[in-house]
């Protein structure tokens, strides 16, 4: 016999060895996890997760955050779970989408939880990389911020305005309405961040393509200054390097504006709003930990913990952090169902040649 | 091969050249696929459409050559006059200065372009404001944001590894040229221009292309000072391809605008090996007279100070006083009576609770381990190239500068791909040590630049006397050659060091929880909006290395007898 057919049949055997035992001996995957934990009255419940949690003592958590903002975040779950070790991949969205497809397709699974984007989730879930998790805390969210499917949640919300300068420009001189920006007297004065994507993004679903490009295209004309990255832009905003920057993140805004720059923000609308969303890893090797772990992002503590750090909540009756009577603003939010795959690198191609290339 | 001598020599090269090659080829190979690395596709053209279709390369190409030009151009204005004046005139305070230019490299790159941000912005810039208050100007004189901004931004910033890298040369050099010059009654500048220079031309050749592959390649001063003004260069259209802010990087895309500096490079590459061919001609240390003669400034020597004073102004003072500026105000503004009552040094005690010890450490690590490795082999793969009669040698050469040819970023991307798919092998994924390997090959371009330029300056008759007294070419090597080079190992070394403690971009390519640097931490800081607090950790770091620099240099005076 050659050695290529004992392998094979060293391998049959083997399956049906596997296969004749009971299935207890088999490590479950998370979902079969999760669906059996779903059965379970709530105590029962919980307690099956925090003993999973202990022994599994680590969650490994993929994360677009700042890692100062996941520092924090270990702390406080630490507090409440004091067995449980965070520990965090950060990168920007595209280095992380491509670190987790490249790790899965070596079957190198080390995330247990993959916050990257909304934009994201789509590849992930085609690339059947995230696992159904329905937490018990979802219906305590505002509605359409978690998927249907379980596959992902929105932990953090995040908004877009105008904001300006006020040693420069007056409150009431200010633009107030998106159109507005296209005053002549702005022409030279507006500053933009090189990448503002889910804004262009934003305004399309909202507006519609037609009328959405027509609006970019005249902007494009207002001579921009464009820059590289929010901290930039916010920073050099404080300065007073332009009087107005246009699509600008609110909790920049807040953040400088907290620290004594004279820098205010408008509400046009509608506000666009972009939703930081996580999921739990289809082959996360501590399930128990990665659930535990979603159910406090969104519980009440973990949530306030967003507010600190100058994001809305996903949750409600958790007060806003730099938005006043957020019931009265249109909020377009780019929640995943929104975006298919390939639909955002279309936007971005689109968003280069109108404002950065003009071409 | 007849000794075990040899062989070892030989096998390290070839263990080297390994170690470069694969990433190398790695890159070539993904840029005739789409998708990302590892991931199966059939062999395309399709970024080569992408990249050389678009008549916008083209114009990228003309302003990039520009870009680079115009750098090489500042570094050569400030560092081969600094780089005489040190080492070969009698100028005062040398230890001074060159612990400046060591310092000047701590800082990160993209704080110091946005130092110059803050300086020459026609909007807010403070030498702008400060000339236009104290001459009553009508508008601002300078504006950073164009070409000239960015050559001149980048040339400052890239003047200090050029001086090393000339410096070397300049150090030794037979001064029985000299002393026949000025018997001849040549003055100093007379001798400078037809002795010195032509001397140390290998060396100058050597940094120039270095240098012009650096300014191709680096992101941040294109990125942030070209952007602003539409100046795209193939390093922005580098970075978009392979940092999106959504979907997923375009490596192979990358690779295509990659293989354009990769031919740029290897075209530069021929053309040094054309000199360096003729290296009897700068044979220059030889076996009597070795310390060479300082050159009397005389009355010039307030003028030659002022050089370097206004060099070091530009290069250090200004930024790094921007940088302690930004550090202590709350928000970024420009200096007045009211900005000055916000003064508070809060920003400074936050920095230990989110740096840790971690990333000091992983630091200290880098810039002990990484220099080492990558002086080791570069030592013995210029010594291969320059030294033995080996057939091909100089095809060692242009494969000891292929690390620097191609960009950083997809070099990362290469080993951190070939990590993974080896990791039953070579378990470094996400570990110190790729970042280590990484900065290693990296630089060893930088190393054998540095080794090439210092022996090729090395009489033969020195080693072909110690091997007519029996000695094998390892005891050459070891008793010969790196005492005499002792001075450029050393400070080769240190500058390898220092390069690595500020590499950035692969670091953070390469980077997980386990192997933070202060350099990541830094550009981690900026980017999530804690500015001042990047700025107070960008001082603290410009203190630390303070402290070991002197150090360093103590052990170097102790150990090889002075620099």
């Amino acid at each position: 016999m050659t050695d290529y057919k004992k392998a094979s049949l060293r391998i049959l055997a083997g399956s049906i060895f596997f296969a004749l035992l009971p299935s207890s001996a088999y490590p479950q995957s998370p979902e079969e996890i999760y669906a059996a934990l779903a059965k379970l009255p709530p105590q029962e419940r919980q307690q099956r997760l925090i003993a999973g949690a202990k022994r599994e003592g680590v969650v490994v958590v993929y994360d677009t955050s700042a890692r100062q903002e996941l520092r924090e975040f270990e702390t406080a779950l630490r507090t409440k779970y004091p067995f449980l070790k965070v520990e965090a991949v950060t990168a920007s969205r595209g280095k992380l989408l491509e670190r987790v497809l490249t790790e899965s397709r070596v079957g190198r699974h080390l995330a247990d939880i993959i916050g990257i984007g909304s934009t994201e989730d789509a590849v992930l879930i085609q690339n059947g990389i995230l696992a159904r998790y329905s937490s018990p805390e979802f219906q305590y969210l505002h509605s359409g911020l978690a998927g249907r499917d379980g596959y992902w949640v929105a932990t953090r919300l995040r908004t877009y305005h105008i904001a300006y300068n006020t040693k420069i420009v007056r409150k009431e001189q200010a633009p107030k309405r998106w159109e507005d920006l296209l005053d002549p007297r702005w022409k030279g004065k507006l500053g933009m961040a090189d990448d503002a994507y889910f804004w262009f993004g934003a305004l399309e679903n909202f507006w519609g393509k037609e009328k959405a490009h027509d609006f970019f295209r005249r902007l494009a004309e207002q001579q921009l200054l464009i820059r590289k990255g929010h901290s930039l832009l916010a920073e050099l905003l404080a300065g007073g390097e332009f009087p107005v920057v246009v699509g600008m993140y609110g909790h920049r805004v807040a953040l400088v504006k907290k620290r004594g720059a004279p820098v205010e923000m408008v509400n046009p609308d509608p506000v666009v709003g972009i939703v930081g969303t996580v999921g739990v890893a289809k082959r996360a090797p501590h399930p128990h930990a990665a659930a535990l772990t979603v159910d406090f992002t969104i519980s009440e503590e973990g949530q306030k913990l967003n507010v600190e750090q100058m994001r809305g909540a996903s949750r409600k009756g958790v007060p806003h952090p730099y938005l006043e009577r957020i019931e009265a603003l249109r909020i377009q939010y780019d929640t995943p169902d929104l975006y298919p795959p390939g639909r955002y690198e279309q936007i971005a191609q689109d968003y280069r040649r109108i404002f950065i290339e003009r071409r | 091969m007849r000794n075990p001598g040899l062989w070892a020599i030989g096998s390290m090269s070839l263990v080297a050249s390994f170690f470069i090659i694969l990433p190398v080829l790695t890159i070539i190979l993904s840029s005739f696929r789409v998708g990302l690395p590892g991931e199966f596709s059939p062999l395309t053209l399709a970024n080569y459409r992408e990249a050389f279709f678009d008549p916008f390369t083209w114009q990228v190409l003309v302003n990039t050559l520009f870009f680079a030009l115009g750098t090489v151009v500042v570094i050569l204005f400030f560092a081969v006059p600094s780089a005489w004046l040190i080492q070969r005139t009698d100028i005062p305070l040398k230890k001074l200065w060159l612990t400046l230019l060591a310092l000047g490299i701590v800082i990160p790159t993209f704080l110091k372009a946005i130092a110059w941000i803050l300086l020459l912005s026609p909007q807010i810039g403070i030498v702008n404001r400060l000339l236009i208050d104290a001459f009553g100007l009508s508008g601002p004189p300078f504006n950073i944001y164009n070409i000239w901004g960015m050559s001149f931004v980048q040339g400052v910033i890239l003047t200090p590894p050029a001086f090393f890298m000339i410096a070397a040369a300049y150090k030794s050099m037979d001064p029985s040229l000299e002393e026949a010059s000025y018997a001849s009654g040549a003055s100093g500048l007379v001798t400078f221009i037809r002795i010195n220079f032509p001397l140390s031309l290998p060396a100058i050749i050597a940094a120039t292309l270095y240098l012009f592959i650096t300014a191709i390649e680096v992101f941040e001063v294109p990125g942030l000072i070209g952007a602003p003004a539409r100046i795209f260069v193939f390093s922005t259209l580098i970075y978009y391809a392979t940092h999106p802010e959504v979907g997923l990087p375009k490596y192979g895309l990358a690779g295509g605008y990659g293989m354009i500096v990769l031919v740029l490079a290897l075209l530069g590459s021929y053309f040094y090996y054309r000199v360096i061919r003729q290296s009897h001609k700068y044979e220059v240390v030889t076996g009597k007279g070795y310390r060479p003669k300082l050159v009397e400034l005389g009355r010039l020597r307030g003028l030659a100070i002022l050089f370097l004073l206004i060099y070091f102004t530009l290069e250090i003072f200004l930024p790094f006083l921007t940088l302690v500026w930004a550090s202590l105000v709350p928000y970024i503004q420009v200096p007045s009576a009211e900005a000055f009552t916000k003064v508070t040094l809060a920003n400074y005690l936050k920095v230990p609770d989110y740096a840790g010890l971690r990333p000091f450490l992983n630091t200290a690590l880098l810039m002990l381990i990484a220099p080492t490795i990558s002086m080791v082999f570069s030592l013995i793969l210029s010594w291969v190239v320059i030294r033995s009669k080996v057939k091909g040698r100089y095809v060692l050469d242009g494969v000891a500068f292929l690390p620097h040819a191609v960009p950083s970023i997809l070099f990362a991307v290469a080993l951190s791909y070939l990590a993974l798919a080896y990791r039953e092998f070579f378990p470094v994924y996400g570990t110190l040590t790729i970042i280590v390997l990484a900065n290693s090959i990296k630089y060893i371009s930088f190393g054998t630049r540095t080794v090439n330029g210092a022996l090729i300056q090395i009489h033969h008759d020195l080693e072909e006397a110690a091997e007519v007294s029996g000695a094998s070419k390892v005891k050459v090597l070891s008793s010969i050659i790196t005492p005499l080079l002792g001075s450029a190992l050393l400070n080769g070394w240190l500058w390898i060091s220092l390069l690595a403690f500020r590499e950035v971009t692969m670091a953070l390519t390469l980077s997980s929880p386990k192997n933070v640097m202060l350099s990541t931490l830094v550009w981690n800081l900026w980017s999530a909006g804690y500015v001042p607090e990047a700025a107070a950790l960008g001082v603290m770091m410009v203190f630390v290395l303070g402290g070991f620099l002197v150090l360093a240099r103590k052990l170097g005076e102790k150990v090889i007898g002075g620099l």
